[in-house]
């Protein structure tokens, strides 16, 4: 896809075509960093239209990540890199699934605006889903600029900043029990709400699993086979505070499709 | 024997090495420098062009005919580092050169949410004999007051067109009621409505005095009696809703320069907001606090709070937070432009910090002057 809107001549070399794959993969994720805080405004100040807006412009990031598959498939086929260009090359194809992921959940949560339109959200989860949106924001960046840098301590220290999100996901949702039996929501308004918390959290554990990948590129090591990279897992009830739902929508990333 | 001829050699070897290393590092540099002298005997444009480049105030990229970066000045620079910050810009200038590559002239306007806002504009024009250039200028000023100038219209046709509304539609409904009682009501709500249109005038006058800045003949303003003053006009309201109203246990005796009118004006609408935005039975805190070059004057309450990405746009006229939070307090949406605008008169700074839900924190910080009698 790229060669068609760029010539392919501008690729002269092999570290140019890593460099463009770099470039695309950081553009991928600053996509990404700039709609987590539009989509948390949008959903506070419940705005339709750039709810709206938020969907349709996730076209642009599947695009991007065709784009991006398709020129580590190239490399790949045509370079046969070794060593650490290899694995840039693999990490990156974990990556980009990583960031589109990311994409869907942010996606996810401007459709949830959709759901919640009239519900009254009190004060205090409305900071408690604005300190979310940062901390996801935080985390995206901080792991985008471990993988631009080669910083391997960096990204393995996104798991454990990665636990002020998960704190404040409990907090959240303890919040919402809270309100419900104030009866400031109905049950429904609750698990929407719990569902917009369970995106952002999501988020963050993408941004993990991208410092994982950027660990492996760096340092060869492959990432622990426990952990973020099993998130997908439905989530422990005594974890997250959220209950146990393997087949229900908490189920891994609670995606709406 | 052995070890001892090892180490002759060795040290043969090693004293060659570094004469080696010398004259390879002489050698690079001298063929460096001849390059750079033939370059600049053959072509002394790339060097003239890299200069002025440089000195551009916008962030400037050429690209030759095959696609490939040929100059760039360190703003173009960075906007092509795979930075998270400048990535999307990065991204849209790249597709912009290409695009004018093909002879076509581009011009793509990249917004980025932030928040602050952002927005950059990208001209991207086909050079002669293949390549192109590409500037970004940086224009999120324009964008930021743009948004300020559109949210200014919008709420001051709200607070001053609404009551107007009100009136005129309730004076009508007046003019055909019979009923006594009724048509009480309405006067009632007609009196209520110009109450609020009068006090958004007033406040929009004071302002306007405020701006012109100091009154002349500034004098000695004693903090304590300014916090004194403010909380004797509000008790009555703070107590109505249980909320308590907390001033330093003991005199400060911190003195400010400058109109005892004006502070006393904006620390009134700080504590005001903290009253109105807080929940019954909260906690509103009075602070005075003394470092080597300023007094910072700080006002926390335990309410509602303000949504990060509005922090930065509190102290415009009329600005309001999320209309959609349903808390009708009867401001004017002045308050704390007038605040500003007394802090910058009086030549210091004022910032809010806030969590929503939790509660908000204005800190004016204010010149110290010399510090009062008891």
């Amino acid at each position: 896809m790229t060669a068609v809107t760029e010539p392919r001549d501008i690729r002269k070399t092999f570290h140019d075509d890593l460099a463009d794959i770099t470039n695309q993969l950081v553009a991928m994720a600053a996509l990404v960093t700039d709609t987590i805080p539009r989509v948390t405004e949008t959903l506070l100040s419940i705005d339709l239209a750039e709810a709206e807006a938020i969907i349709e412009a996730d076209d642009v990031l599947d695009a991007l990540m065709v784009e991006v598959e398709e020129s580590c498939y190239r490399v790949l086929a045509l370079q046969q890199p070794m060593a650490g260009d290899m694995r840039a090359i693999v990490a990156a194809i974990r990556m980009v699934a990583e960031i589109e992921r990311s994409g869907d959940l942010a996606v996810n949560i401007a459709k949830a605006t959709r759901r919640i339109y009239g519900v009254t959200i009190t004060p205090r989860l409305r900071g408690l889903i604005a300190s979310m949106g940062e901390e996801a924001g935080r985390l995206y960046r901080l792991a985008m600029q471990a993988y631009a840098e080669g910083d391997a301590p960096m990204a393995a220290a996104l798991d454990d900043l990665d636990d002020r999100l998960d704190a404040l996901h409990r907090d959240y949702i303890a919040e919402i029990f809270v309100a419900h039996d104030e009866e400031q929501l109905t049950l429904q308004e609750g698990v929407q709400l719990a569902l917009i918390g369970r995106y952002y959290e999501r988020i963050g554990d993408h941004a993990v699993n991208i410092g994982e990948r950027v660990r492996y590129m760096v340092t060869g090591a492959l990432p622990e086979q426990q952990g973020p990279d099993q998130a997908d897992e439905p989530p422990a009830s005594d974890s997250d505070g959220v209950p146990d739902t393997p087949s229900g929508p908490l189920a891994g990333d609670g995606a709406d499709e | 024997m052995v070890a001892a001829l090892l180490a002759v050699v060795s040290g043969v070897l090693g004293v060659l090495l570094v004469r080696t290393r010398r004259q390879l590092v002489v050698a690079r540099r001298s063929t460096t420098q001849r390059a750079g002298e033939l370059e600049a005997l053959v072509d002394p444009e790339p060097s003239e062009l890299r200069r002025v480049v440089n000195a551009l105030p916008v962030a400037t990229v050429i690209v030759d005919a095959s696609g490939t970066v040929r100059v760039s000045n360190r703003a173009g620079e960075e906007v092509l580092e795979p930075r998270i910050e400048s990535a999307l810009v990065g991204r849209a200038v790249r597709s912009s050169l290409a695009e004018a590559a093909t002879g076509r002239r581009v011009r793509h306007i990249e917004e980025l949410f932030g928040p602050p806002l952002e927005r950059h504009i990208i001209t991207a024009v086909p050079l002669e004999g293949g390549g192109a250039v590409a500037v970004v200028q940086d224009d999120s000023d324009v964008a930021r007051t743009e948004a300020v100038r559109r949210d200014f219209v919008a709420n001051i046709s709200h607070e001053l067109k609404t009551p107007v509304g009100a009136v005129t539609l309730l004076a009508e409904m007046l003019a055909d009621e019979t009923d006594p009682a009724t048509a009480k009501r309405f006067a009632a709500s007609i009196e209520a409505e110009v109450g609020r249109l009068g006090r958004s005038v007033d406040d929009l006058l004071e302002l306007t005095q405020i701006e012109f800045g100091l009154p002349d003949g500034s004098a000695d303003v004693p903090l304590d009696d300014v916090i004194e003053e403010v909380r004797s006009r509000l008790l009555s309201v703070a107590a109505e809703r249980s909320i308590s109203l907390e001033v330093p246990a003991e005199p400060t005796r911190l003195v400010v320069r400058g109109d005892r009118r004006q502070l006393g004006s904006a620390l009134f609408n700080l504590v005001d907001n903290a009253v109105k935005y807080s929940d019954d039975g909260g906690t509103v805190r009075i602070e005075l606090r003394r470092s080597p070059d300023a007094i910072a004057v700080e006002v926390s309450d335990s309410g509602i709070g303000i949504p990060g990405t509005d922090l930065e746009r509190i102290f415009e006229r009329f600005y309001r937070v999320d209309r959609a939070r349903g808390r009708d307090t009867g401001g004017t949406g002045l308050g704390l432009a007038i605040v500003r605008h007394v802090v910058h008169n009086h030549g210091g700074s004022v910032e809010a910090a806030s969590t929503e839900g939790v509660g908000s924190t204005f800190v004016m910080k204010l010149p110290a002057a010399q510090e009062a009698h008891p």
